[in-house]
């Protein structure tokens, strides 16, 4: 074996020391195995519980590395109106034809949880309330990306006003056409994190969300929930459609 | 050992981001779109149709053999798994201090 420079000359501190960039190499390689195998949570490997417990177990430590890299004051892009995407593209588990229908004026926003005021809002209230514009990318996972002009309540706002507790955790949210998912709070404070009430400056179209949905810049499509019918913060992790079924929930971009 | 220790946990973290960000954000590049979207994008439909829950999902994300009325059930098990930990914290939570009324 080639001895390292600085090594000492007393043979048995020297054998110490090797034994020692033994060892470290020995845990880097083994560590990166890890890092490797990791790799393979991609694939269909089988179905044994235990082994989705692994890479469930996996992918929420993949959260958690997300959530302690995300800089809520990092903003994403933004672009100016002649880049808007036209048509936008519909997307769901459903034919467009199928999104759902909501009555705009019996419609009230729920919401329950650790919040204060869980008054139901109206569409008229929430539109009362101090309105942004966002020219942003819509990234969905599975590949292809569309820029869109999306205008509503900043949702840090909307939050403060209910007096949520912005030191929980997460946020959930429910929706006309069934589906469901949650966001860490970070995301939920970042300034372009919207409660879109409107799509280029016309009411939100029913294919895109009609009373309203949450955009957020930060992160993959699927977490950009339509249709809200209601909101609710925890402590608890409430997951998601999509994440339960094995995509990852933090999602960012 | 604690400086071997801490280059093994950056490995791993660099492995599972690395891993997160090739199977999750394939992320077009901003002056063009790698997939084209979908192409179901005529103009917004106003009058609707009721969903019809017995058949495959749309769309990419979809798993083999996965249904639409699989979204409804997971909805429902998931909300009587959170019902009563939100009614908990609801009790928690102090009562919001008097506000002038909401604008309509």
């Amino acid at each position: 074996m080639k001895r390292r420079p600085g090594i000492e000359a007393n043979p048995v501190e020297c054998t110490r020391q090797e034994i020692r960039f033994l060892e470290r190499r020995l845990l880097l390689k083994g560590a990166l195995s890890v890092g490797a195998l990791s790799l393979l949570s991609g694939c269909d490997i089988t179905d044994e519980e235990t082994v989705h417990k692994v890479l469930w177990n996996m992918s929420r430590w993949n959260d958690r590395v997300q959530m302690a890299l995300f800089d809520p004051r990092r903003l994403a892009p933004t672009y100016a109106e002649s880049a808007v995407t036209r048509p936008f593209p519909f997307n769901a588990y459903y034919r467009e034809s199928e999104a759902p229908v909501v009555d705009g004026d019996s419609f009230r926003l729920e919401l329950s949880g650790l919040i204060r005021d869980r008054r139901p809002w109206s569409l008229a209230e929430l539109n009362s309330l101090p309105q942004a514009t966002q020219i942003t990318r819509h990234v969905c996972v599975e590949g292809w990306s569309a820029i869109g002009k999306w205008s509503g309540v900043p949702f840090r706002t909307f939050l403060e006003r209910v007096g949520a507790d912005l030191n929980a955790s997460y946020v959930g949210f429910k929706c006309a056409d069934d589906y469901y998912t949650s966001i860490d709070m970070a995301t939920a404070l970042h300034p372009q994190t919207q409660l879109t009430l409107r799509f280029e400056d016309r009411t939100l179209p029913r294919s895109y969300g009609f009373p309203m949905k949450l955009r957020i810049p930060t992160k993959l499509g699927f977490k950009n929930p339509k249709h809200i019918m209601a909101i609710y913060v925890t402590n608890v992790y409430p997951g998601g459609y999509w994440e339960d079924k094995g995509y990852n929930w933090f999602a960012g971009l | 050992m604690l400086q071997a220790m801490r280059a093994g946990v950056f490995a791993v973290c660099f492995g599972l981001v690395w891993h997160a960000s090739a199977d999750q954000a394939r992320v077009p590049a901003a002056s063009g779109d790698a997939v084209s979207p979908p192409q179901d994008t005529a103009a917004p439909v106003d009058a609707g149709q009721p969903m019809n829950l017995n058949e495959p999902m749309q769309g990419g994300m979809k798993k083999q053999g996965m249904m639409k009325y699989d979204v409804r059930k997971s909805a429902e098990e998931k909300d009587e798994q959170m019902k009563e930990m939100l009614e908990k914290e609801a009790e928690s939570m102090p009562p919001m201090p008097a506000q002038a009324p909401r604008k309509k």
